[in-house]
C-alpha cells in the first residue's frame, strides 16, 4: 500500500470520527446524573444563579432532582429564583447572597454551606463589559476603577467612581 | 449595593459608564473562580463521584476582538477546567468546560430564543445530557459546536476580521438600546 492510500484511509477515519461523534453527542447521548446523587438528596451549587445560564442550570438541576444552593449578589432576586424552582420541583433550596468580587466572598460562602453534601458545582458567575470596546480605547479609569451605584426601587440614588491605586 | 452598568446624563447628554471594569472582570471571572474552585474541591471529594461545570465561552476558544479581556478570561476558564479534569479524574471528580455562544440572557442581550440562540434552561439540559462524553470542553448546542469547529479550523485573519466586524455592529446596537432605555427612564422620572 502506498503512502497516499494510507494517508487517505487516515483522513477518512479522522473525518468519520468527527462526524459520528458530532451526531452522537448532539442527537443521541443522554447522560443522566444519578451517578452524582440526583434524587438522592445531593446538592448542586450554582454561582451567578440570579439569571441567564446560571439560573438555567439551577432550574435544570432541580428538575433532575438536585437540591440547589443559589449564589449571586441580589438576595431578593435569588429568593424569586428559589420560589420559582420550588413551584416546579420538589427540592430544597438555599440562597447565599454574596458579591463574588468581594475579597471575603469565598470564606463567606464556605461558612454558609458547611455540612452540605454537594456533588455538583456550576462555576458560572462571570461578567463582561456592557459594550464591546477596543482595549486601546478603554480608559485607564475603566481598567483600574470601581463604580458604585446604589439603586433603590430602580432609581439611581447615588453614583461614585473610585480610582483604585 | 449593586455594581451596575449604566448611562449617566451630564451637560453633554448621555455618557456611557462601563461599570464592569476590566479589573472586576478579572477579579470575578479568573480570581474568584480559581479560589472558589480550590475551596470546593475537598468538599466535592467527600463523595465518590462529583462534577464541576466551568462556564467558558465561544470567545474563549475563538478569540474575539473588542472584548479581548473577556475572551482571555474565558480561555483561562477553559484551560483551567481541562487541566483540573486530568488532575481530579483519579479522585472521582469529573470536570467539564461548557462552551456557549449566544444564549438568552441579560449578558448576551438576546431576550428571545431562536434555533441558534437557545433559552438558558434548555441549554443547561443539553449540557447535562452531554456530561458523559470523554471530551472536557463541550459546546452543548449543535450550532455553537459546528460554528466553533469551523472558526477554529479557519485561518486567524479571516475569523479575526469577521468577529471584529460583528462586534462593531453589536456595539452600535447595544449602545442605541441602552441610550433609549436611559432616555425612557429619564422621561418617566420627570
Amino acid at each position: 500500500m502506498g503512502f497516499l492510500n494510507i494517508a487517505g484511509i487516515v483522513a477518512v477515519g479522522v473525518i468519520a470520527y468527527a462526524v459520528i461523534k458530532f451526531f452522537y453527542l448532539h442527537f443521541i447521548m443522554k447522560t443522566d446524573l444519578s451517578k452524582y446523587g440526583a434524587k438522592k438528596g445531593a446538592w448542586a451549587l450554582i454561582t451567578g444563579a440570579r439569571d441567564g445560564i446560571g439560573k438555567g442550570f439551577a432550574v435544570a438541576l432541580a428538575a433532575r432532582g438536585f437540591n440547589v444552593i443559589l449564589i449571586a449578589r441580589n438576595a431578593e432576586g435569588l429568593k424569586e429564583v428559589a420560589a420559582e424552582i420550588k413551584a416546579k420541583s420538589k427540592v430544597e433550596t438555599l440562597v447565599v447572597p454574596v458579591d463574588a468580587s468581594a475579597p471575603t466572598a469565598v470564606a463567606e460562602i464556605m461558612s454558609k454551606i458547611e455540612g452540605k453534601d454537594i456533588r455538583v458545582l456550576v462555576n458560572n458567575v462571570g461578567v463582561n463589559t456592557q459594550f464591546p470596546c477596543n482595549l486601546a480605547e478603554t480608559d485607564q479609569a475603566e481598567i483600574d476603577g470601581y463604580a458604585f451605584i446604589s439603586i433603590s426601587d430602580g432609581q439611581i440614588v447615588h453614583l461614585s467612581c473610585l480610582i483604585a491605586t | 449595593m449593586f455594581i451596575f452598568p449604566t448611562l449617566i446624563s451630564n451637560a453633554n447628554g448621555f455618557r456611557l459608564v462601563l461599570c464592569f471594569f476590566l479589573r472586576s472582570m478579572i477579579n470575578i471571572n479568573v480570581t474568584f473562580t480559581t479560589n472558589f474552585t480550590r475551596a470546593m474541591i475537598p468538599v466535592l471529594q467527600k463523595s465518590k463521584n462529583s462534577l464541576i461545570y466551568m462556564l467558558s465561552s465561544f470567545s474563549g476558544i475563538v478569540p474575539v476582538g473588542m472584548m479581548p479581556v473577556y475572551s482571555a478570561t474565558k480561555a483561562y476558564n477553559d484551560v483551567l477546567a481541562r487541566a483540573l479534569a486530568a488532575e481530579l479524574a483519579p479522585t472521582g471528580v469529573t470536570v467539564k468546560s461548557v462552551v456557549p455562544h449566544f444564549v438568552v440572557s441579560a449578558m448576551s442581550g438576546f431576550s428571545r430564543a431562536t434555533w441558534a440562540v437557545p433559552d438558558a434552561v434548555s441549554f443547561a439540559h443539553a449540557t447535562i445530557a452531554k456530561t458523559g462524553i470523554w471530551d472536557v470542553s463541550i459546546a452543548p448546542h449543535w450550532w455553537h459546536d459546528l460554528t466553533m469547529r469551523i472558526a477554529s479550523a479557519a485561518p486567524d485573519f479571516l475569523i479575526g476580521g469577521f468577529t471584529v466586524k460583528q462586534m462593531k455592529a453589536a456595539r452600535v446596537k447595544l449602545m442605541r438600546r441602552a441610550e433609549k432605555k436611559a432616555a425612557e427612564k429619564a422621561a418617566a422620572a420627570q
